[in-house]
């Protein structure tokens, strides 16, 4: 229910990181953006996405300001920080790494 | 973390920590509009309202949950749980006043005492002298002779040792002095500091006013010149700068003032001089020559040279004092010097006194902590439904084991805040009980580092006894712990052997102290037993000297004393009355060398007798017992031969085997050079007098008649039939017509005198009673406590067993051997700890093996008979239970 099994540990960091890298958001956009861009296999639950939201604004790489939404309401904007930037770029890096790593490890056995 | 990343970071962590409420609400909004959306979602999508929210909710999980991970997230969690903790902890202190009062006053009791304890080693053992360069400060000592380490030297030992020696900026001699200062007609006693040229150099002081002295000053013949110390320029100039240069009469000599020192010149120490504090000082006059090798009357103090060691100095004076043995034979034969650091040699008979009452209050503290560990332990057990509550809840092990730290520490502040208050009254107490022992008493305060010592104190009492319960502190058993009734569950067996280990550990601890005081009681009650070899009652002493004796002829000082005596003993109430140059147990002695007729001893090897000049009356007076031959009487003047008496040990030792009466002795004599010195025959033996205070060694003595001997002092001895006090005001009203310049300031009576002679020990002995007394109290209310809960929780069982059969017996047997079992464990771990542990106070006992089997079984017998006294008592109710009662109590 928490965090889904196939989802590489650390890795929501770097989705929701480069999800506020677009654009800064509030939390359900960015619920509804995860669903939308992974297409449904990443399963982030909403019980999960908060938390980990939180962790990266004490973290310091995402910055959060109370704005009116377009219903009207206030709600919370999250955006990326100069840090926050940092950490994605090193992120995307290590992913990209270690992505073509295993994928050449997989090719390798079909092979 | 990069520094850079704490400017996002620490404004966050302060905001959520101050805010929390505003932080709690914005997490609320922040969900709640989340679930808004998601609820309008699924209505779009055409779900009934109420289904669309359950829906939504049930996506996002328990709400409850997330948002604890979102606090989570700001870390600053500590902080606030134990902002909880705290208040959680004071609320749980409040609702049971009983136990929390019981665990507060012994914790203030045992910190208390150890505050003020340290408050003394603080003042006296750690804090700096008010000296410049202090730790460069020493004082040089001969050795070899009269006293062992701490013999005086003379002026031209000095002279060498600064002549040969690189170490010292400096050294110089100093010799405390009395004079009676005399204006009007008017006298007064005044403290003196004579000293070498160089003292000021070795204190790094400079004039206030006028100068300090020159090498001209020091020359015999030149004019007398003195310097003020500050305080007695206040008092009795006012503080008027024209007083240098003025005339004061000392000792009826014209001396003219050339100075005034500073204030910051504190003057030596108690130790070092006689007390009350230096008031003048003149200079030591005296020249380098042969015959001043041996006038050894001084003492020396010198100043390092910065970077310089002391055991470095002392190698150099050690190679320097061996080549003047081998130049000197006679004179500097077997003599040597010591270099004491100026604090060591002040603290040098303290510090073992301090540092075992330190440890001994330390173990008081201890056996505090492990009865407050007890109390916590019985309630941290009925307390087991309200841990198991806050388990099911979700409160992990860690957090519950916090809780219970919180609350000890909690505990242990505030009976340390407590202790702080009893230690500022306790203070009073031990300055009142010890100035005599310690005059450095006087400065004792509760300062910064004493409230800090207090603090760590508190703060680690709190670990020490927090910790036996917050390792039971967890929910082991929460269906059981649910589940059964109100009284909470019973103790488990690790609890037991908990309790048990506690109790062993109190008894082993108060065993120690009980032993150590028990010691020190014993050898004070045999050093009270010593006899002093007089008989102190009904006698009091006073010191007696007119100034314009000084210079004054044999004949006329025995006149006077003469005509003196004859007055007193007129006097109602006054049986009888005697003239001593210096009185025993007092602090004050002179001692002499002398030579046997036919068997001269090279004169650095003369046995050094103390000498006494006194009248015929003085033996009678003290009650000093006459052994063999006579006394002396009026008749053994200057027309008739010279006459001494001696006491039994230098008979023993000088004339052994022979009749000591009839001997001749020679002894320094005023006016004769070491050639033509006459022969003094004995012709008496008396008793042994204690001159050194009730703990010293016996020492030879000598009596010399005053009327054949020159007296630089004296003091009046009186006996009277009753309280020697109650004749002050009528005595000094006569000593006043006998001579108006003289001045009798106070009566001493001679068993506070000889009392005073070991107000160290009474010291030591004494606040270790108290200790060792605290101890056994607490450590038997500890026992009576565990014991009368024990018996509380077995109550249902031991009904069960009466309703069995047991009798009464068996049941104060069970409980009897509960207690009993440990305690015994803990006597002899204790009594086994006490035989490497008495060696710290083995050099204090007077007389007393250290292993004494006599007090170690009585230490153990009270130990055991409290604590059997402890255990009985709710035994008994035990015994009582009634087995009905008993097994509806479910």
């Amino acid at each position: 229910m928490t965090k889904p099994s196939d989802l590489v540990q650390g890795t929501l960091d770097m989705l929701l990181l480069k999800i506020l890298a677009l654009e800064p958001m509030n939390g359900f956009a960015v619920s509804q953006r995860l669903k939308q861009v992974s297409g449904d296999i990443l399963q982030v639950s909403d019980g999960s996405l908060y938390p980990a939201l939180h962790k990266l604004e004490q973290g310091g790489w995402i910055t959060a300001e109370w704005k009116t939404s377009e219903y009207g309401r206030r709600a919370k904007y999250y955006s990326l920080t100069r840090l926050g930037q940092r950490q994605l770029d090193k992120e995307a890096d290590n992913w990209g790494r270690l992505s073509s790593a295993i994928s050449r490890v997989i090719k390798l056995k079909e092979a | 973390m990069r520094p850079e990343h704490w400017l996002f970071t620490i404004p966050l962590r302060v905001r959520s920590f101050f805010s929390k409420a505003q932080a709690d609400a914005e997490l609320d909004d922040e969900l709640r509009d989340h679930l808004d959306r998601v609820t309008d979602g699924y209505v779009e999508k055409g779900m009934a309202a109420g289904e669309a929210r359950r829906r939504a909710r049930l996506d996002m999980g328990g709400v409850e949950k997330v948002k604890e991970e979102c606090r989570d997230a700001r870390r600053v969690n500590w902080m606030q749980d134990l902002a909880q903790d705290f208040r959680y902890s004071a609320r749980m202190l409040r609702k049971s006043p009983g136990f929390s009062a019981a665990a507060v006053l012994t914790l203030a009791l045992a910190i208390g005492s150890c505050t003020s304890i340290f408050s003394v080693v603080n003042a006296v053992l750690l804090r700096q002298l008010p000296y410049k360069d202090s730790d460069r400060l020493v004082l040089l000592w001969g050795t070899g002779g009269y006293s062992g380490n701490r013999d005086q030297i003379s002026f031209t030992d000095l002279q060498d040792w600064r002549r040969g020696s690189q170490s010292f900026e400096e050294m110089a001699n100093f010799h405390s002095f009395v004079y009676t200062v005399t204006e009007q007609g008017e006298s007064q006693r005044v403290r003196a500091l004579q000293v070498s040229n160089g003292y000021f150099r070795v204190m790094q002081a400079a004039p206030l006013i006028g100068r300090f002295f020159v090498p001209q000053d020091f020359e015999p013949g030149g004019q007398p010149v003195v310097i003020l110390s500050y305080d007695f320029w206040q008092t009795k100039y006012g503080g008027d700068p024209r007083a240098v240069g003025k005339a004061i009469t000392l000792n009826t000599h014209p001396f003219v003032i050339i100075g005034v020192a500073r204030r910051e010149l504190p003057a030596l120490p108690n130790s070092v001089i006689f007390r009350p504090p230096s008031q003048i000082y003149t200079p030591v006059v005296e020249d380098y020559s042969a015959e001043n090798r041996t006038a050894r009357h001084l003492r020396g103090i010198g100043l390092l040279k910065p970077g310089v060691s002391l055991s470095r100095a002392q190698a150099e004076l050690n190679v320097l004092v061996g080549e003047l043995q081998k130049r000197f034979p006679n004179e500097d034969g077997g003599r040597g010097a010591r270099l004491v650091n100026i604090k060591d040699d002040l603290v040098r008979n303290v510090r073992s006194t301090l540092i075992i009452l330190q440890f001994a209050v330390f173990m008081v503290l201890l056996i505090a902590c492990a009865n407050v560990a007890n109390l916590l332990l019985a309630r941290s057990n009925s307390r087991q439904r309200e841990i198991a509550i806050r388990g099911a809840l979700g409160a992990s092990r860690m957090r519950l084991a916090r809780q219970a730290l919180t609350e000890s520490t909690l505990l242990a502040l505030i009976g340390g805040s407590l202790g702080v208050l009893l230690a500022y009254w306790s203070v009073g107490f031990l300055t009142r009980l010890g100035t005599d022992v310690l005059p450095e008493l006087r400065g004792v305060s509760i300062d910064l580092p004493t409230l800090l010592f207090a603090t760590l104190t508190s703060l680690f009492t709190g670990v020490v006894f927090g910790t036996a319960p917050a390792l039971h502190f967890s929910p082991i058993d929460l269906a059981g712990a649910l589940k059964s009734g109100t009284r909470g569950i019973g103790p488990s067996s690790s609890q037991l052997r908990m309790r048990s280990l506690l109790i062993a550990a109190e008894v082993g601890i108060s065993v120690v102290l009980l032993v150590s005081a028990g010691l020190l009681l014993r050898s004070f009650v045999l050093l009270q037993q010593v006899k002093p070899g007089f008989d102190p009652d009904h006698v009091a002493m006073t010191f007696v000297y007119p100034p314009r004796l000084k210079g004054a002829s044999i004949a006329q000082q025995q006149a006077f004393f003469n005509g003196l005596l004859a007055r007193i003993a007129r006097l109602a109430g006054i049986e009888s009355a005697g003239i001593v140059s210096s009185v025993p147990d007092s602090g004050d002695f002179d001692t002499i060398g002398i030579n046997l007729r036919g068997r001269p001893f090279p004169s650095g090897q003369r046995p050094m007798p103390d000498r006494y000049v006194v009248s015929p009356g003085y033996f009678a007076t003290l009650h000093i017992p006459l052994r063999a031959g006579r006394l002396f009487n009026d008749a053994d003047d200057l027309a008739h031969p010279r006459v001494i008496a001696v006491n039994e040990l230098l008979a023993a030792q000088l004339f052994p085997g022979q009749d000591p009466v009839g001997q001749e002795i020679q002894i320094p004599t005023p006016d004769f050079t070491d050639e033509t010195r006459p022969y003094w025959r004995i012709v008496g033996v008396v008793g042994d007098v204690v001159q050194y205070g009730l703990a010293s060694h016996k020492t030879m003595q000598i009596y010399v008649p005053y009327s054949q001997y020159e007296c630089e002092t004296s003091n009046l001895v009186f006996r009277t039939s009753g309280d020697p006090l109650q004749l002050a005001s009528a005595l000094r009203a006569e000593l006043q017509r006998i001579d108006s310049t003289l001045i009798a300031p106070e009566f001493a009576p001679m068993d506070e005198v000889v009392a005073g002679s070991i107000v160290e020990q009474r010291f030591s002995t004494t606040l270790l009673m108290i200790f060792a007394t605290g101890g056994l109290l607490l450590a038997a209310t500890g026992i009576y406590g565990v014991i009368s809960y024990l018996v509380v929780q077995r109550t249902p069982e031991f009904g069960t067993r009466v309703a069995l059969g047991a009798t009464p017996l068996n049941i104060l047997a069970l409980v009897v051997r509960q207690g009993m079992r440990p305690a015994l464990l803990g006597a002899i771990a204790g009594l086994g700890a006490c035989v490497p542990g008495t060696r710290i106070i083995g050099h204090i006992l007077f007389k007393t093996n250290r292993l004494d089997p006599l007090t170690f079984v009585a230490a153990a017998v009270v130990l055991l008979g409290s604590a059997l006294l402890a255990c009985y008592l709710p035994a008994r109710r035990a015994t009582r239970v009634d087995p009905m009662v008993a097994l509806r109590y479910e």
